[in-house]
């Protein structure tokens, strides 16, 4: 296994855990909870030195060796598939999101016949939008993995 | 008219084999590390032009001998 399919199980295994940290905070039985603003902000605090620490645990063992860092085409092309994919679950996550808000507001007197999200509260909507970057974040790995076993 | 999906051969472990060295030495030879050399030999990655025309002349052949375009119907 290269250093670089090692840094992507790395990374993938990082982003399932803090976001698995957010959801604790945020969720409860499987529903999004309302949180102070405060609680809101440590949190998101909380999670920014998380995410920081996780970049930079594989930095610092990369120091150690730093031949095995170098990327050839392949890396690069196996990258570039990965940021492209990343992209494409932002653009579809972020679009579902405005769907959502725009069809509450036109929409506000119906009975939905699905379920839909509420992103009536700030702490939903920041749940939401997160959620999108941990999960593009997840795709983003889960291609570079596949391409580096297939 | 419609260019059909091809798929790329090549005969890299047999000239590296015939060249007695390892995928590792091939890689530092081309600039390109030993996952690539092996996905290359099973034919799972078809290299740039840049990298095929470097294993060629590694192994001093013209760059068709070692690398196969068949185009599928």
């Amino acid at each position: 296994m290269s250093e670089h399919e090692k840094a992507a199980w790395w990374s993938l295994a990082s982003t399932t855990l803090i976001w698995l940290f957010l959801a604790m905070r945020f969720t409860d039985a499987g529903r999004i909870v309302e949180l102070p603003a405060s609680l809101a902000l440590e949190t998101y605090i909380e999670m920014i030195v998380l995410w920081i620490v996780a970049a930079i645990v594989p930095a610092v063992l990369a120091a150690k060796d730093p031949a095995a860092q170098v990327k050839d085409e392949r890396d690069r092309a196996i990258d570039a598939l990965g940021d492209r994919w990343e992209g494409y679950v932002v653009v579809i996550a972020v679009n579902v999101l405005v769907v959502h808000l725009l069809a509450r507001g036109l929409y506000s007197d119906r009975t939905p016949s699905v379920t839909i999200l509420d992103l009536s509260s700030t702490t939903a909507l920041i749940f939401a939008l997160l959620t999108t970057l941990f999960l593009a974040e997840a795709v983003k790995q889960a291609v570079v993995l596949w391409q580096y076993r297939r | 008219m419609t260019v059909g999906r091809g798929r790329v051969s090549n005969g890299v472990r047999r000239l590296r084999e015939a060249a007695a060295m390892t995928q590792a030495e091939l890689g530092l030879r081309v600039g390109a590390t030993r996952q690539t050399i092996i996905a290359i030999e099973a034919e799972k990655y078809a290299p740039s032009l840049e990298l095929a025309f470097k294993l060629a002349r590694t192994f001093e052949r013209p760059v068709d001998e070692v690398f196969r375009f068949h185009e599928d119907d």
